[in-house]
């Protein structure tokens, strides 16, 4: 069965325990806080209203950043159906960075590699820590499958 | 599938596997300064090296390095006996005379009981090690803009004639995968400068901020990795902003509008 994150960006509080939750889960043992690999976009429309979307790695079946690699070290994991980096084979070029339609690969200053969501091995840690449901980590019917690169998935929606 | 022992625990490994890649798996920790998985194996550090025997070699040992040496059936490989630390100990001491300041050498000797080296230090020694990882990576890419120059005590790494060379894209990978941080380069805004070559970083079309990248290396990764140049043009701030306008156009935005300060309404 593949999976889909689900994300809704009416529900979401901008609260950033989905951030701490990555920051915690992919930090160091000794509890130093990693670099999160989601990142909630605030954008305040006037003095009361605001809109927050959870922005985060969306797995592209046909990846720009697995594509644009040069040395092969994002890949596709089937066991947990992220595209992984690998940092044995990254040369740190930050093509991925700069190649990602939606802007969810960082790069961290203090390991000096990217980084973007490797699912947490398959069980993402912010969709447990989200408490409004902003973020789903759903299932996907066989027929809900697109395979169109997402940008282009996302033009149609937004051009029809 | 060949079946060999490595440090007493009989294994299972891949024909064609190289032994530092079993080895690694196993959790072993060895050494390496010129070993990168990006890159073909080249054996220049020689600090993966192990002992390695079979059971019908009468006693007779080899030392290889690791990261060249292909799994055999019935290979007995011993990754940290004494007379293997006394190699990277003699390898690690002579790398502290000719690079006596790199820092990388420095906590491998240290992590092996060496703290000053037995050797004159070279007075004009630097933190190249001379491993070839960066000329090797350039190659990998398809630039060759860097290689050794020079044969002996003059050996180092240049480009060709020392002058600016037409193939370098300025990725700074050599630099980022050397292993002591040697190869240097300046960034200072959207001018970067490595191996005596000058380039303007690509800028955000929308805001401005240095995309970290060099319209050379765009244009030539493109190409390689057959992804439309367009993918260039914008920073991760910018893209996200986009990305949050199509999620919201998507699942309609006007109900996606929530209280700043819900206090207010009660």
């Amino acid at each position: 069965m593949d999976y889909r994150y689900h994300v809704k960006p009416a529900l979401c509080i901008a609260c950033k325990s989905c951030e701490l939750a990555c920051a915690f889960t992919h930090g160091s043992q000794q509890g130093q806080l990693g670099k999160s690999r989601i990142n909630i976009s605030v954008i305040k429309e006037d003095e009361r209203h605001q809109i927050n979307t959870p922005l985060l790695c969306l797995q592209c079946d046909a990846a720009a950043c697995a594509t644009i690699c040069p040395s092969g070290a994002l890949r596709w994991n089937e066991d947990t159906r992220a595209i992984e980096l690998k940092n044995e084979v990254c040369v740190q070029c930050r093509m991925c960075v700069v190649a990602c339609p939606f802007g969810n690969i960082y790069f961290d200053s203090v390991s000096t590699y990217p980084v973007k969501c490797d699912l947490c091995g398959g069980d993402p840690r912010c969709v447990k820590f989200c408490p409004s449901g902003a973020i789903s980590w759903v299932p996907l019917r066989p027929e809900e499958v697109n395979t169109l690169p997402v940008d282009e998935q996302l033009a149609e929606i937004t051009d029809r | 599938m060949v079946r060999l022992t490595i440090n007493g625990k009989q294994l299972r490994a891949e024909q064609g596997e190289m032994l530092l890649d079993v080895i690694r798996r196993l959790q072993i920790e060895i050494p390496t300064l010129c070993h990168h998985e990006a890159v073909e194996p080249s054996g220049a550090c020689r600090l993966c090296t192990v002992e390695i025997t079979k059971a019908n070699w009468d006693g007779w040992k080899r030392y290889v390095t690791a990261c060249l040496y292909p799994v055999e059936e019935g290979l007995i490989v011993a990754t940290h006996s004494e007379d293997v630390l006394q190699i990277r100990r003699t390898l690690l001491d002579l790398l502290l005379a000719s690079s006596p300041e790199a820092a990388a050498v420095q906590q491998l000797a240290a992590d092996h009981g060496v703290v000053t080296s037995s050797y004159e230090i070279d007075p004009e020694g630097d933190d190249c090690v001379l491993c070839g990882l960066c000329t090797r990576a350039c190659s990998a890419l398809g630039m060759q803009a860097i290689s050794t120059v020079e044969r002996g005590i003059r050996k180092r790494i240049d480009t060709p004639f020392g002058t600016a060379a037409d193939s370098c894209i300025g990725c700074t990978v050599c630099a980022q995968i050397c292993p002591t941080g040697h190869i240097e380069f300046e960034e200072r805004g959207l001018k970067r400068r490595i191996w005596y070559k000058d380039f303007t970083l690509l800028a955000c079309q929308e805001c401005g901020a240095s995309l970290e990248i060099t319209p050379q290396m765009a244009a030539y990764f493109s190409e390689r990795q057959d992804l439309p140049e367009s993918y260039f043009q914008l920073c991760t701030a910018c893209k996200q902003k986009q990305t949050v306008d199509k999620f919201n156009a998507i699942s309609d935005r006007d109900s996606n509008r929530i209280l700043d300060r819900p206090e207010e309404v009660y």
